[in-house]
């Protein structure tokens, strides 16, 4: 039996389910299976791990009989019912126990998330940089500062170099805007007066890829140097330990660079080409085990991460 | 140069400083009570690394001068009041300025006492229990259920001795559970919660700091010594040595996490085994250096300061001299 954890309408959840079903693997969509109508008992002690679910009709699925799992939402709560506070309590203890059981898997799990990811999994490309960096991939030039003339400064070296103005984007939200005429820059410093802000270089059209075990899969056209890129992206992605993440690429002054980091890839986001890819990636990660979650080492527990 | 960001209210906060004082060490403090009103700051990611700044009345640090960094985060009780924004607005604003930060700090090559990234294990502690595990510690007989059924074997198979606790990283009382409360049970359908067997010893509270290792040794009766005085119960401590094997998992432990500084809680039992309980990446160390005498904040301020090891040993190894001759 293979758990595809997410919405039961999920476009991806739904593909892989429908694939696993045409090749005679049976599978299962679970919005939660740590909650009614699931019941879930996991016994941990040094010398055993051994966990079982009983669904709602009364049929057994230990451990051992999971073939694989697919993680695309980590425990939904209906929250009809709940004090606000209870929720948050029982939402936090329901993704505590997730994350462990899912490190307790011996099957392939994609994707088996380090905690850092699990819990921020929408964290800024700037968390990434570092992890990036390493791996040898290009990233977007950045500032944060609450001093006018630093982001005038910045804006000012992109100027020289033919580009014009500089786009500010909270840390904490997608939204982007252009800097670029005086009143913008005005708006900006009065900003500044009360938080730092953050400054990065304009960029072009951006691309998406997905990463998914070893396979490397462009959304359209891949980038004109793929042979040099695909490497780098393996790597992030086995560094990282993600079996299956997108990054989103774009040409900058200086070249193409990673501009974000979606390690819950937005698959309904990729054309019908490039899903079909992902589906037999991910299908060939959770039948052949081929992914870096199938190994639950202890090196693999706690990878460098955002 | 160190740099210590955090707020004076917190105890933990005032004491590195007054260590990082005493010792020598200079330091400068980026207040969480005026920052970012206060300070001027310039981060800037380039293809090939991190530069910047950051300003404060008087002075100015340069990135490349840091030695080390200490962190404690402050809850929105000790930031400063933002004038002429609704509440909302605030926490988003100190989210977005601790984002800034966080990820300053997650890119900065000195050690920083704590990075976020290796404390986010604290969220499972089952999560732990598998890290545990594998770095060689015994984890206690435990179940994660939303079954009563289940829950109540368990209770059974343990003769009723039995724990309960948060599986997240939100604090809660551990309890023993009760006769009484097995009639609860039945509201597990509504979400998992963690029984674990309970285990009988001594509490050893143990600290590593880069390297070394403070073992303090809890004396009390209670079931959460932690909360044994607001239950009419004593708690003392004093230092205490490990089995090297038992050392070696906590450093394992540490450095698995990437964590410089953390708070390994040991339960030892009448046959000389070692439970791990939680490993904790912002230990309040305060509590356990004013009862033992051990100097944690001393090992602390070298670690910023140079990042090995110093004289700090030889304390150690007095104060556990003294307990060993009293014992």
């Amino acid at each position: 039996m293979h758990l595809l954890l997410g919405d039961p309408q999920d476009p991806c959840c739904l593909s892989v389910r429908d694939a696993l079903v045409a090749r005679n693997c049976p599978s299962r969509i679970v919005a939660n299976p740590v909650v009614d109508p699931a019941r879930f008992a996991w016994h941990l002690d040094n010398e055993q791990s051994v966990s079982q679910l009983v669904w709602d009709d009364g049929s057994p699925l230990p451990d051992d009989h999971i073939a694989g799992v697919l993680v695309r939402q980590a425990g939904w709560l209906d929250p009809e019912g709940w004090a606000t506070d209870d929720l948050a309590y029982m939402q936090s203890e329901i993704q505590a126990a997730l994350l462990a059981w899912l490190w307790s898997l011996r099957c392939p799990v994609v994707n088996r998330y380090p905690p850092a990811i699990w819990y921020r999994p929408r964290t800024s490309v700037l968390a990434w940089q570092p992890l990036l960096r390493r791996c040898g991939l290009p990233v977007l030039e950045t500032v944060i500062t609450n001093v006018e003339e630093e982001a005038r400064a910045f804006a000012k070296r992109q100027a020289d170099d033919g580009v014009s103005g500089a786009v500010y984007g909270p840390l904490t939200s997608d939204v982007r805007y252009l800097v670029s005429r005086e009143e913008d820059w005005n708006g900006l410093a009065a900003l500044q007066r009360v938080a730092p802000v953050c400054l990065s270089v304009p960029h072009e059209e951006a691309r998406s890829v997905c990463v998914v075990g070893k396979r490397i899969i462009w959304d359209g056209e891949p980038v004109p140097d793929r042979i040099s890129w695909e490497p780098l992206l393996q790597r992030f992605a086995a560094a990282a330990g993600l079996d299956f993440v997108e990054l989103v690429l774009a040409p900058v002054s200086a070249g193409i660079c990673v501009i974000a980091v979606e390690p819950q890839p937005r698959y309904d986001c990729f054309g019908y080409e490039a899903q079909r890819k992902i589906l037999d990636g991910i299908l060939h990660l959770l039948t052949a085990g081929t992914g870096v979650s199938s190994k639950s080492t202890a090196q693999s527990m706690q990878r460098a991460t955002p | 140069m160190i740099l210590v960001c955090g707020g004076l209210a917190d105890v933990v906060t005032e004491l590195v400083c007054a260590r990082l004082a005493d010792c020598g060490y200079a330091y400068r403090f980026l207040d969480f009570a005026t920052y970012p009103a206060d300070f001027q700051v310039k981060w800037h990611w380039r293809p090939d690394g991190l530069t910047g700044y950051i300003a404060g009345t008087g002075w100015k640090l340069d990135l490349g001068e840091l030695t080390g960094v200490f962190i404690r985060y402050l809850g929105l009780e000790g930031r400063a009041p933002l004038k002429d924004f609704a509440s909302d607005a605030v926490s988003a604003l100190y989210h977005e300025f601790d984002t800034g930060l966080m990820a300053l700090l997650e890119d900065l090559p000195c050690p920083v006492i704590n990075r976020l990234g290796g404390g986010f294990s604290n969220n499972s502690k089952t999560f732990q229990a598998l890290l545990v595990r594998q770095c060689g510690l015994l984890t206690p007989p435990t179940l994660v259920t939303n079954d009563p059924e289940e829950a109540l074997r368990f209770y059974r198979e343990c003769q009723g001795e039995v724990i309960y606790k948060s599986l997240s990283g939100i604090r809660s009382i551990v309890r023993l559970l009760q006769p009484d409360q097995l009639s609860r049970l039945p509201l597990l359908r509504y979400g998992p919660a963690q029984f674990q067997a309970f285990i009988h010893g001594e509490d050893v509270r143990v600290h590593t700091v880069g390297d070394q290792i403070f073992a303090t040794l809890v004396h009390s009766d209670a079931v959460d010594y932690r909360y044994a005085r607001r239950e009419g119960r004593d708690v003392s401590m004093e230092p205490t040595g490990l089995p090297p094997a038992v050392a070696e998992s906590c450093l394992k432990l540490a450095r698995q996490l990437e964590l410089p500084l953390t708070g390994i809680d040991l339960r030892r039992t009448p046959e000389g085994d070692y439970f791990c309980f939680e490993v904790n990446p912002s230990p309040g160390f305060l509590y356990y250096e004013k009862h033992s005498g051990q100097p944690i904040s001393t090992a602390i301020a070298d670690l910023l300061h140079h990042g090995v090891r110093s004289a700090v040993v030889e304390q150690c190894d007095l104060l556990l001299d003294n307990s060993r001759s009293r014992a």
